[in-house]
Protein backbone atom coordinates (compact mmCIF):
# COMPACT_ATOMS: atom_id res chain seq x y z
CA UNK A 1 0.00 0.00 0.00
CA UNK A 2 1.28 3.36 -1.12
CA UNK A 3 1.81 6.36 1.59
CA UNK A 4 -0.53 8.16 0.32
CA UNK A 5 -3.30 5.09 0.12
CA UNK A 6 -2.68 4.34 3.58
CA UNK A 7 -3.25 7.96 4.64
CA UNK A 8 -5.63 8.67 2.93
CA UNK A 9 -7.29 5.51 4.02
CA UNK A 10 -6.14 6.85 7.99
CA UNK A 11 -8.08 9.98 7.03
CA UNK A 12 -11.18 8.64 5.52
CA UNK A 13 -11.67 6.67 8.36
CA UNK A 14 -11.53 8.80 11.00
CA UNK A 15 -14.08 10.97 8.80
CA UNK A 16 -16.33 8.00 8.37
CA UNK A 17 -16.47 7.40 12.11
CA UNK A 18 -16.51 11.27 13.46
CA UNK A 19 -19.72 11.68 10.70
CA UNK A 20 -21.28 8.07 12.06
CA UNK A 21 -21.21 9.06 15.85
CA UNK A 22 -22.55 12.52 14.64
CA UNK A 23 -24.79 11.35 12.92
CA UNK A 24 -25.90 8.62 15.57
CA UNK A 25 -25.88 11.81 18.19
CA UNK A 26 -28.72 13.21 16.50
CA UNK A 27 -31.04 10.23 16.92
CA UNK A 28 -31.09 11.34 20.64
CA UNK A 29 -33.22 14.72 19.04
CA UNK A 30 -35.97 12.60 18.14
CA UNK A 31 -37.95 12.95 14.68
CA UNK A 32 -41.57 12.08 15.14
CA UNK A 33 -42.97 13.97 11.60
CA UNK A 34 -41.88 14.95 8.28
CA UNK A 35 -41.29 18.62 9.72
CA UNK A 36 -38.77 17.05 12.22
CA UNK A 37 -37.47 14.93 9.44
CA UNK A 38 -37.30 17.64 6.26
CA UNK A 39 -36.57 21.10 8.40
CA UNK A 40 -35.94 20.22 12.24
CA UNK A 41 -38.97 20.71 13.50
CA UNK A 42 -37.37 24.69 12.78
CA UNK A 43 -35.29 24.18 15.76
CA UNK A 44 -31.62 24.54 14.48
CA UNK A 45 -28.84 26.53 15.96
CA UNK A 46 -27.66 29.50 14.21
CA UNK A 47 -23.54 27.72 13.65
CA UNK A 48 -25.44 24.56 12.23
CA UNK A 49 -27.68 26.35 10.19
CA UNK A 50 -24.66 28.28 8.52
CA UNK A 51 -22.47 25.41 8.31
CA UNK A 52 -25.08 23.38 6.59
CA UNK A 53 -26.10 26.23 4.02
CA UNK A 54 -22.15 26.46 3.68
CA UNK A 55 -21.39 22.53 2.95
CA UNK A 56 -24.48 21.93 1.05
CA UNK A 57 -23.82 25.08 -1.27
CA UNK A 58 -20.19 24.20 -1.84
CA UNK A 59 -19.34 21.07 -3.32
CA UNK A 60 -16.51 19.07 -5.08
CA UNK A 61 -16.68 21.75 -7.70
CA UNK A 62 -14.71 24.70 -5.55
CA UNK A 63 -11.23 22.77 -4.23
CA UNK A 64 -11.06 20.48 -8.11
CA UNK A 65 -13.29 22.71 -10.11
CA UNK A 66 -12.53 25.85 -9.46
CA UNK A 67 -8.71 25.41 -8.95
CA UNK A 68 -8.90 24.60 -12.24
CA UNK A 69 -11.08 26.88 -13.70
CA UNK A 70 -8.64 30.15 -12.34
CA UNK A 71 -5.68 28.11 -13.57
CA UNK A 72 -6.62 27.77 -16.94
CA UNK A 73 -9.32 30.68 -17.81
CA UNK A 74 -7.67 33.08 -14.71
CA UNK A 75 -8.93 35.75 -12.36
CA UNK A 76 -12.33 36.40 -13.73
CA UNK A 77 -13.03 32.70 -12.26
CA UNK A 78 -13.02 35.19 -8.21
CA UNK A 79 -15.55 37.27 -9.68
CA UNK A 80 -17.49 34.19 -10.90
CA UNK A 81 -17.91 32.61 -7.80
CA UNK A 82 -18.20 35.83 -6.19
CA UNK A 83 -21.19 37.34 -7.97
CA UNK A 84 -22.97 34.21 -6.38
CA UNK A 85 -21.96 35.37 -3.13
CA UNK A 86 -22.50 39.08 -3.27
CA UNK A 87 -26.19 37.39 -4.70
CA UNK A 88 -26.74 35.09 -1.83
CA UNK A 89 -25.61 37.80 0.77
CA UNK A 90 -28.74 39.75 -0.46
CA UNK A 91 -30.88 37.14 -0.98
CA UNK A 92 -30.81 36.17 2.26
CA UNK A 93 -30.54 39.30 3.72
CA UNK A 94 -33.34 40.86 2.05
CA UNK A 95 -35.86 37.51 1.33
CA UNK A 96 -34.75 35.20 4.44
CA UNK A 97 -36.67 36.92 7.44
CA UNK A 98 -40.20 36.70 5.38
CA UNK A 99 -39.54 32.93 3.79
CA UNK A 100 -38.06 32.10 7.51
CA UNK A 101 -41.47 34.02 9.08
CA UNK A 102 -43.96 32.53 6.74
CA UNK A 103 -42.39 29.06 6.86
CA UNK A 104 -43.37 28.73 10.74
CA UNK A 105 -46.96 30.07 9.98
CA UNK A 106 -47.73 28.13 6.82
CA UNK A 107 -46.08 24.86 8.59
CA UNK A 108 -43.54 24.48 4.88
CA UNK A 109 -41.46 21.47 4.69
CA UNK A 110 -40.48 20.93 1.47
CA UNK A 111 -39.47 23.80 -0.79
CA UNK A 112 -42.00 23.35 -3.80
CA UNK A 113 -44.90 23.49 -1.29
CA UNK A 114 -42.93 27.00 -0.28
CA UNK A 115 -43.16 27.99 -3.67
CA UNK A 116 -46.74 26.37 -4.28
CA UNK A 117 -47.61 28.69 -1.41
CA UNK A 118 -46.47 31.80 -2.05
CA UNK A 119 -47.20 31.80 -6.13
CA UNK A 120 -50.87 30.51 -5.38
CA UNK A 121 -50.21 27.73 -8.05
CA UNK A 122 -50.24 24.19 -6.42
CA UNK A 123 -49.64 23.62 -10.25
CA UNK A 124 -46.14 25.13 -10.10
CA UNK A 125 -45.61 23.20 -6.65
CA UNK A 126 -45.59 19.77 -8.70
CA UNK A 127 -43.95 20.26 -11.82
CA UNK A 128 -41.15 22.19 -9.56
CA UNK A 129 -40.54 19.09 -7.85
CA UNK A 130 -40.13 16.87 -11.41
CA UNK A 131 -37.54 19.52 -12.63
CA UNK A 132 -35.70 19.15 -9.36
CA UNK A 133 -35.37 15.17 -10.36
CA UNK A 134 -34.29 16.42 -13.53
CA UNK A 135 -32.21 18.88 -12.46
CA UNK A 136 -30.75 17.97 -9.50
CA UNK A 137 -30.36 13.79 -8.97
CA UNK A 138 -27.41 14.25 -12.38
CA UNK A 139 -26.10 16.77 -10.34
CA UNK A 140 -26.21 14.26 -7.06
CA UNK A 141 -24.43 11.53 -9.67
CA UNK A 142 -22.18 13.65 -10.40
CA UNK A 143 -21.11 14.49 -6.21
CA UNK A 144 -21.14 10.73 -6.68
CA UNK A 145 -18.46 10.27 -9.60
CA UNK A 146 -16.54 12.87 -7.82
CA UNK A 147 -16.13 10.59 -5.20
CA UNK A 148 -15.78 7.55 -7.31
CA UNK A 149 -12.80 9.03 -9.61
CA UNK A 150 -10.98 9.65 -6.32
CA UNK A 151 -10.84 6.37 -5.18
CA UNK A 152 -9.90 5.29 -8.63
CA UNK A 153 -6.74 7.68 -8.54
CA UNK A 154 -5.97 7.04 -5.31
CA UNK A 155 -6.33 2.67 -5.46
CA UNK A 156 -9.15 1.32 -4.26
CA UNK A 157 -11.33 1.79 -7.32
CA UNK A 158 -14.09 3.99 -9.12
CA UNK A 159 -17.14 1.42 -8.15
CA UNK A 160 -16.03 1.18 -4.15
CA UNK A 161 -16.11 4.98 -4.39
CA UNK A 162 -19.38 5.34 -5.92
CA UNK A 163 -20.77 2.22 -3.36
CA UNK A 164 -19.03 4.21 -0.43
CA UNK A 165 -21.00 7.52 -1.36
CA UNK A 166 -24.22 5.94 -1.51
CA UNK A 167 -24.04 4.10 1.49
CA UNK A 168 -23.09 6.95 3.35
CA UNK A 169 -25.99 9.47 1.87
CA UNK A 170 -28.29 6.91 3.00
CA UNK A 171 -26.92 6.44 6.13
CA UNK A 172 -26.49 9.80 7.69
CA UNK A 173 -30.02 11.04 6.20
CA UNK A 174 -31.64 7.36 7.55
CA UNK A 175 -30.09 7.53 10.86
CA UNK A 176 -32.15 11.19 11.74
CA UNK A 177 -33.56 13.19 8.15
CA UNK A 178 -32.29 16.59 8.51
CA UNK A 179 -30.56 16.72 12.19
CA UNK A 180 -27.60 14.07 11.15
CA UNK A 181 -27.33 15.59 7.78
CA UNK A 182 -26.96 19.56 9.37
CA UNK A 183 -24.51 17.80 12.49
CA UNK A 184 -22.50 15.94 9.75
CA UNK A 185 -22.46 18.70 7.36
CA UNK A 186 -20.77 21.07 10.19
CA UNK A 187 -18.28 18.40 10.65
CA UNK A 188 -18.21 18.21 7.16
CA UNK A 189 -17.78 22.10 6.44
CA UNK A 190 -15.08 22.81 9.23
CA UNK A 191 -12.89 19.53 7.65
CA UNK A 192 -13.12 21.29 4.12
CA UNK A 193 -11.93 24.89 5.56
CA UNK A 194 -9.35 23.72 7.72
CA UNK A 195 -8.05 21.60 4.87
CA UNK A 196 -8.24 24.42 2.58
CA UNK A 197 -6.46 26.82 4.82
CA UNK A 198 -3.53 23.94 5.46
CA UNK A 199 -4.00 23.83 1.50
CA UNK A 200 -3.31 27.03 0.54
CA UNK A 201 -0.82 27.16 3.55
CA UNK A 202 1.39 24.64 2.20
CA UNK A 203 1.22 25.65 -1.14
CA UNK A 204 2.27 29.30 -0.60
CA UNK A 205 5.41 27.92 1.11
CA UNK A 206 6.25 25.41 -1.37
CA UNK A 207 5.48 28.43 -4.32
CA UNK A 208 7.99 30.31 -2.34
CA UNK A 209 10.77 27.27 -2.32
CA UNK A 210 10.22 27.40 -5.89
CA UNK A 211 11.02 31.50 -5.83
CA UNK A 212 7.21 32.51 -6.90
CA UNK A 213 5.95 34.29 -4.07
CA UNK A 214 2.25 35.74 -3.88
CA UNK A 215 3.05 38.99 -6.36
CA UNK A 216 4.71 37.08 -8.54
CA UNK A 217 2.16 34.52 -9.49
CA UNK A 218 -0.46 37.14 -9.95
CA UNK A 219 2.27 38.93 -12.46
CA UNK A 220 2.98 35.43 -13.95
CA UNK A 221 -0.65 34.68 -14.46
CA UNK A 222 -1.00 38.02 -16.01
CA UNK A 223 1.97 37.68 -18.54
CA UNK A 224 0.19 34.42 -19.42
CA UNK A 225 -2.64 36.51 -20.59
CA UNK A 226 -5.07 35.03 -17.92
CA UNK A 227 -5.90 38.50 -16.49
CA UNK A 228 -7.80 39.61 -18.64
CA UNK A 229 -11.48 39.36 -18.76
CA UNK A 230 -13.49 36.91 -20.08
CA UNK A 231 -16.16 38.27 -22.61
CA UNK A 232 -18.77 40.20 -21.23
CA UNK A 233 -21.70 37.87 -22.80
CA UNK A 234 -19.71 34.64 -21.27
CA UNK A 235 -19.34 36.71 -17.85
CA UNK A 236 -22.96 37.45 -17.76
CA UNK A 237 -24.04 33.93 -19.05
CA UNK A 238 -22.17 31.82 -16.36
CA UNK A 239 -22.81 34.12 -13.57
CA UNK A 240 -26.76 34.55 -13.84
CA UNK A 241 -27.81 31.14 -12.85
CA UNK A 242 -25.69 31.28 -9.64
CA UNK A 243 -26.82 34.42 -9.21
CA UNK A 244 -30.28 33.60 -8.19
CA UNK A 245 -29.14 30.13 -6.94
CA UNK A 246 -30.45 31.00 -3.32
CA UNK A 247 -34.11 30.92 -4.69
CA UNK A 248 -33.96 27.78 -7.35
CA UNK A 249 -31.97 25.37 -5.72
CA UNK A 250 -34.67 23.27 -3.39
CA UNK A 251 -31.51 22.28 -0.64
CA UNK A 252 -31.04 25.87 -0.24
CA UNK A 253 -34.19 27.08 0.19
CA UNK A 254 -35.35 24.72 2.91
CA UNK A 255 -32.38 25.20 5.09
CA UNK A 256 -33.93 29.25 5.45
CA UNK A 257 -37.16 27.26 7.18
CA UNK A 258 -34.78 25.48 10.01
CA UNK A 259 -33.10 28.61 11.99
CA UNK A 260 -34.66 28.41 15.57
CA UNK A 261 -35.42 31.90 16.19
CA UNK A 262 -34.09 35.43 14.10
CA UNK A 263 -30.61 35.27 16.19
CA UNK A 264 -30.23 31.91 14.70
CA UNK A 265 -31.06 33.28 10.99
CA UNK A 266 -28.67 35.85 11.68
CA UNK A 267 -25.96 33.84 12.57
CA UNK A 268 -26.66 31.51 9.70
CA UNK A 269 -25.79 34.24 7.37
CA UNK A 270 -22.76 36.08 9.16
CA UNK A 271 -20.88 32.39 9.32
CA UNK A 272 -21.91 31.60 5.54
CA UNK A 273 -20.96 35.11 4.44
CA UNK A 274 -17.64 34.24 6.39
CA UNK A 275 -17.60 30.66 5.28
CA UNK A 276 -17.77 31.46 1.61
CA UNK A 277 -15.61 34.52 1.32
CA UNK A 278 -13.07 33.02 3.00
CA UNK A 279 -13.37 29.43 0.98
CA UNK A 280 -13.25 31.52 -2.29
CA UNK A 281 -10.19 33.38 -2.23
CA UNK A 282 -8.29 30.41 -0.84
CA UNK A 283 -9.54 28.11 -3.70
CA UNK A 284 -8.84 30.89 -6.47
CA UNK A 285 -5.59 31.92 -4.98
CA UNK A 286 -4.69 27.89 -5.36
CA UNK A 287 -5.57 28.34 -9.16
CA UNK A 288 -3.67 31.45 -9.18
CA UNK A 289 -0.22 30.13 -7.64
CA UNK A 290 -0.28 26.82 -9.95
CA UNK A 291 -0.42 29.19 -12.89
CA UNK A 292 2.43 30.83 -11.74
CA UNK A 293 4.25 28.14 -10.72
CA UNK A 294 3.81 26.59 -14.37
CA UNK A 295 4.58 30.02 -16.17
CA UNK A 296 8.10 29.71 -13.60
CA UNK A 297 8.50 26.37 -15.01
CA UNK A 298 8.24 24.52 -10.98
CA UNK A 299 5.08 22.83 -12.12
CA UNK A 300 4.09 21.01 -15.09
CA UNK A 301 1.17 22.56 -18.01
CA UNK A 302 -1.99 21.04 -17.15
CA UNK A 303 -4.34 20.98 -19.87
CA UNK A 304 -7.25 19.00 -17.96
CA UNK A 305 -9.02 21.14 -15.78
CA UNK A 306 -10.18 19.10 -12.72
CA UNK A 307 -6.63 17.63 -13.14
CA UNK A 308 -4.43 20.84 -11.44
CA UNK A 309 -5.62 20.10 -7.83
CA UNK A 310 -5.03 16.42 -7.84
CA UNK A 311 -1.44 17.28 -10.14
CA UNK A 312 -0.44 19.97 -6.87
CA UNK A 313 -1.66 17.26 -4.41
CA UNK A 314 1.29 14.79 -5.78
CA UNK A 315 3.70 16.86 -4.80
CA UNK A 316 2.41 18.00 -1.22
CA UNK A 317 3.20 16.00 1.78
CA UNK A 318 1.06 12.90 1.70
CA UNK A 319 -0.73 13.92 4.89
CA UNK A 320 -2.23 16.98 3.36
CA UNK A 321 -3.06 15.34 0.27
CA UNK A 322 -4.54 12.75 2.31
CA UNK A 323 -6.61 15.61 4.38
CA UNK A 324 -7.38 17.48 1.41
CA UNK A 325 -8.77 14.38 -0.70
CA UNK A 326 -11.04 13.71 2.56
CA UNK A 327 -12.50 17.34 2.02
CA UNK A 328 -13.30 16.52 -1.38
CA UNK A 329 -15.07 13.58 -0.57
CA UNK A 330 -16.70 15.56 2.57
CA UNK A 331 -18.20 18.65 -0.29
CA UNK A 332 -19.31 16.03 -2.52
CA UNK A 333 -20.97 14.20 0.22
CA UNK A 334 -22.61 17.26 2.14
CA UNK A 335 -23.81 18.29 -1.04
CA UNK A 336 -25.26 15.17 -2.19
CA UNK A 337 -27.44 14.69 0.70
CA UNK A 338 -28.83 17.74 1.15
CA UNK A 339 -29.65 17.34 -2.45
CA UNK A 340 -31.27 13.72 -1.69
CA UNK A 341 -33.66 15.03 1.05
CA UNK A 342 -34.96 18.22 -0.27
CA UNK A 343 -35.48 16.77 -3.34
CA UNK A 344 -37.53 13.46 -1.62
CA UNK A 345 -39.55 16.33 0.66
CA UNK A 346 -41.15 17.55 -2.38
CA UNK A 347 -42.81 14.40 -2.97
CA UNK A 348 -43.21 13.13 0.52
CA UNK A 349 -44.49 16.37 1.76
CA UNK A 350 -46.78 17.40 -1.81
CA UNK A 351 -47.89 14.24 -2.63
CA UNK A 352 -47.89 11.58 -0.19
CA UNK A 353 -49.19 13.50 3.02
CA UNK A 354 -50.93 16.70 1.44
CA UNK A 355 -52.62 14.82 -2.06
CA UNK A 356 -52.70 11.18 -0.48
CA UNK A 357 -53.40 11.83 3.32
CA UNK A 358 -50.74 9.69 4.01
CA UNK A 359 -49.46 9.41 7.97
CA UNK A 360 -46.34 7.65 8.17
CA UNK A 361 -44.19 10.31 6.19
CA UNK A 362 -40.90 9.02 8.22
CA UNK A 363 -41.00 5.39 6.83
CA UNK A 364 -41.60 6.80 3.38
CA UNK A 365 -39.02 9.18 3.75
CA UNK A 366 -36.24 6.46 4.40
CA UNK A 367 -37.35 4.87 1.39
CA UNK A 368 -37.63 7.45 -0.75
CA UNK A 369 -34.48 8.65 0.36
CA UNK A 370 -33.15 5.16 -0.12
CA UNK A 371 -34.42 5.00 -3.42
CA UNK A 372 -32.90 8.44 -5.04
CA UNK A 373 -29.63 7.67 -3.88
CA UNK A 374 -29.70 4.17 -5.73
CA UNK A 375 -30.86 5.66 -8.79
CA UNK A 376 -27.98 8.71 -8.13
CA UNK A 377 -25.83 5.90 -7.58
CA UNK A 378 -26.97 3.94 -10.79
CA UNK A 379 -26.10 6.99 -12.70
CA UNK A 380 -22.80 7.40 -11.31
CA UNK A 381 -21.83 3.74 -11.57
CA UNK A 382 -22.64 3.78 -15.44
CA UNK A 383 -21.30 7.11 -16.17
CA UNK A 384 -23.39 8.15 -18.70
CA UNK A 385 -21.93 10.94 -21.16
CA UNK A 386 -24.59 13.26 -20.17
CA UNK A 387 -24.53 13.43 -16.76
CA UNK A 388 -21.81 15.90 -15.93
CA UNK A 389 -23.93 18.30 -18.88
CA UNK A 390 -26.73 18.32 -16.64
CA UNK A 391 -24.96 18.77 -13.85
CA UNK A 392 -23.21 21.19 -15.06
CA UNK A 393 -26.42 22.90 -16.32
CA UNK A 394 -28.65 22.39 -13.38
CA UNK A 395 -29.29 26.01 -12.03
CA UNK A 396 -30.05 27.14 -15.38
CA UNK A 397 -32.65 24.32 -15.64
CA UNK A 398 -33.82 25.63 -12.47
CA UNK A 399 -33.49 29.28 -12.83
CA UNK A 400 -36.99 30.32 -14.70
CA UNK A 401 -38.87 29.67 -10.63
CA UNK A 402 -36.77 32.93 -9.64
CA UNK A 403 -39.25 35.98 -10.69
CA UNK A 404 -42.15 33.68 -9.66
CA UNK A 405 -40.18 33.02 -6.33
CA UNK A 406 -39.12 35.98 -5.60
CA UNK A 407 -42.37 38.06 -6.38
CA UNK A 408 -44.54 35.43 -4.32
CA UNK A 409 -42.41 36.38 -1.58
CA UNK A 410 -43.13 40.11 -2.00
CA UNK A 411 -46.55 39.43 -2.73
CA UNK A 412 -47.87 36.37 -1.57
CA UNK A 413 -50.79 34.41 -3.43
CA UNK A 414 -51.48 36.85 -6.33
CA UNK A 415 -49.43 35.11 -9.00
CA UNK A 416 -51.38 32.15 -9.90
CA UNK A 417 -51.16 30.53 -13.25
CA UNK A 418 -49.05 33.39 -14.68
CA UNK A 419 -46.45 31.94 -11.75
CA UNK A 420 -46.31 28.61 -14.04
CA UNK A 421 -46.77 30.53 -17.30
CA UNK A 422 -43.23 32.07 -16.21
CA UNK A 423 -41.70 28.94 -15.07
CA UNK A 424 -42.11 27.27 -18.23
CA UNK A 425 -41.97 29.92 -21.25
CA UNK A 426 -38.24 30.23 -19.03
CA UNK A 427 -38.24 26.45 -19.28
CA UNK A 428 -39.08 26.63 -22.63
CA UNK A 429 -35.77 28.41 -24.03
CA UNK A 430 -33.89 26.89 -21.92
CA UNK A 431 -34.23 22.98 -23.38
CA UNK A 432 -34.37 24.86 -26.59
CA UNK A 433 -31.23 25.51 -26.17
CA UNK A 434 -29.63 22.76 -24.83
CA UNK A 435 -29.92 20.24 -27.57
CA UNK A 436 -28.33 22.86 -29.58
CA UNK A 437 -25.81 23.76 -27.19
CA UNK A 438 -25.21 21.07 -24.41
CA UNK A 439 -22.42 22.19 -21.76
CA UNK A 440 -22.07 25.59 -23.65
CA UNK A 441 -26.09 26.58 -22.95
CA UNK A 442 -24.28 28.75 -20.55
CA UNK A 443 -22.25 30.85 -22.93
CA UNK A 444 -24.46 30.67 -25.88
CA UNK A 445 -26.35 34.17 -27.03
CA UNK A 446 -28.82 34.56 -29.23
CA UNK A 447 -28.98 38.20 -30.67
CA UNK A 448 -26.21 38.98 -28.10
CA UNK A 449 -28.08 38.05 -25.20
CA UNK A 450 -26.73 35.13 -23.31
CA UNK A 451 -29.40 32.25 -22.80
CA UNK A 452 -29.73 31.80 -19.03
CA UNK A 453 -30.09 35.74 -19.46
CA UNK A 454 -33.06 35.68 -21.82
CA UNK A 455 -34.60 32.12 -20.22
CA UNK A 456 -34.70 34.45 -16.86
CA UNK A 457 -35.65 38.11 -18.70
CA UNK A 458 -38.93 36.19 -20.43
CA UNK A 459 -39.86 34.82 -17.05
CA UNK A 460 -39.49 38.08 -15.17
CA UNK A 461 -41.79 39.39 -17.88
CA UNK A 462 -44.66 37.02 -17.62
CA UNK A 463 -44.38 37.60 -13.58
CA UNK A 464 -44.67 41.49 -13.96
CA UNK A 465 -47.24 41.19 -16.47
CA UNK A 466 -49.27 38.38 -13.94
CA UNK A 467 -48.32 40.89 -11.09
CA UNK A 468 -49.52 44.17 -13.09
CA UNK A 469 -53.01 42.82 -14.74
CA UNK A 470 -53.93 41.16 -11.15
CA UNK B 1 -40.79 48.22 3.06
CA UNK B 2 -39.08 49.47 5.55
CA UNK B 3 -36.49 52.71 4.56
CA UNK B 4 -33.66 50.33 6.13
CA UNK B 5 -34.41 47.61 3.57
CA UNK B 6 -34.78 49.80 0.63
CA UNK B 7 -31.37 51.57 1.96
CA UNK B 8 -29.62 47.77 1.94
CA UNK B 9 -31.34 47.05 -1.62
CA UNK B 10 -30.12 50.33 -3.32
CA UNK B 11 -26.71 49.18 -1.79
CA UNK B 12 -26.85 45.28 -2.65
CA UNK B 13 -28.48 46.46 -6.55
CA UNK B 14 -25.34 49.21 -6.57
CA UNK B 15 -22.19 46.28 -5.34
CA UNK B 16 -23.83 43.53 -8.11
CA UNK B 17 -23.43 46.15 -10.77
CA UNK B 18 -20.87 47.53 -9.94
CA UNK B 19 -19.34 43.65 -9.98
CA UNK B 20 -19.96 43.65 -13.33
CA UNK B 21 -19.34 47.04 -14.27
CA UNK B 22 -16.53 48.63 -12.83
CA UNK B 23 -14.13 45.12 -13.89
CA UNK B 24 -15.49 45.69 -17.69
CA UNK B 25 -15.61 49.87 -18.03
CA UNK B 26 -12.71 50.64 -15.47
CA UNK B 27 -9.81 48.32 -14.66
CA UNK B 28 -10.21 45.39 -18.16
CA UNK B 29 -6.87 44.71 -18.39
CA UNK B 30 -5.21 44.11 -14.70
CA UNK B 31 -5.50 41.05 -13.18
CA UNK B 32 -3.81 42.14 -9.78
CA UNK B 33 -6.47 44.52 -9.48
CA UNK B 34 -9.80 42.62 -10.73
CA UNK B 35 -8.79 39.99 -7.57
CA UNK B 36 -8.45 42.98 -5.27
CA UNK B 37 -11.33 44.84 -6.51
CA UNK B 38 -13.87 41.78 -6.70
CA UNK B 39 -12.47 40.33 -2.71
CA UNK B 40 -12.71 44.13 -1.93
CA UNK B 41 -16.04 44.79 -2.91
CA UNK B 42 -17.76 41.52 -1.50
CA UNK B 43 -15.77 42.25 1.99
CA UNK B 44 -17.50 45.53 1.75
CA UNK B 45 -20.77 43.93 0.72
CA UNK B 46 -20.19 41.78 3.64
CA UNK B 47 -19.65 44.10 6.39
CA UNK B 48 -22.99 46.33 5.28
CA UNK B 49 -24.98 43.08 5.79
CA UNK B 50 -24.12 42.53 8.99
CA UNK B 51 -24.68 45.93 10.23
CA UNK B 52 -27.65 45.46 8.24
CA UNK B 53 -28.99 42.55 10.02
CA UNK B 54 -28.00 43.19 13.09
CA UNK B 55 -31.30 45.81 13.03
CA UNK B 56 -33.38 41.98 12.88
CA UNK B 57 -33.44 41.57 16.27
CA UNK B 58 -33.68 45.11 17.59
CA UNK B 59 -36.60 45.33 15.40
CA UNK B 60 -38.65 42.20 16.58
Amino acid sequence: MSDLLAWFSGALLAYLVGGTLLALLARRLGIRSSADYYVAGYRLGGFLSAMTYAATTYSAFMMVGLVGLTYSLGVTSLGFELVYLLSTLTILTALGPTLWRMARERGWVSPSEAVADITGSPLLGIVLAAFYLVALIPYTAAQMKGIGEIFAALGPGYLVGVVVAAFLVMLWIILAGVWSVALTDAFQGIWMIASAAVFIAWLIGFSSSKGVDLAAAFSLTNAAGLGRLWPLAVFVGLTTPWAFFAVTNPQVVQRVFMPKDSTALKRMVYWFGLFGLSYTVVVTLAGIIARGLTAAGAFPSIQLRDAVTPTLLTMAPTVVAAVVYVSIVAAAMSTANSIILSVASSFVRDIYENRLGGNRPIAVSNAIVAALALVAASIAWFRPANIVDLSVLSSTILLPAAPPTIAGALRPGKLRKWALAAFLVGELVVWSAIPLYGTRTNTATVVGIPIPLMSLLLSLAITVAGISIR
Amino acid sequence: MERALKAYLAWSAAVLLAAYAVPYAIIRGGGPQLYIFWTLLTLAHYLVTVSYIRGWVRNE
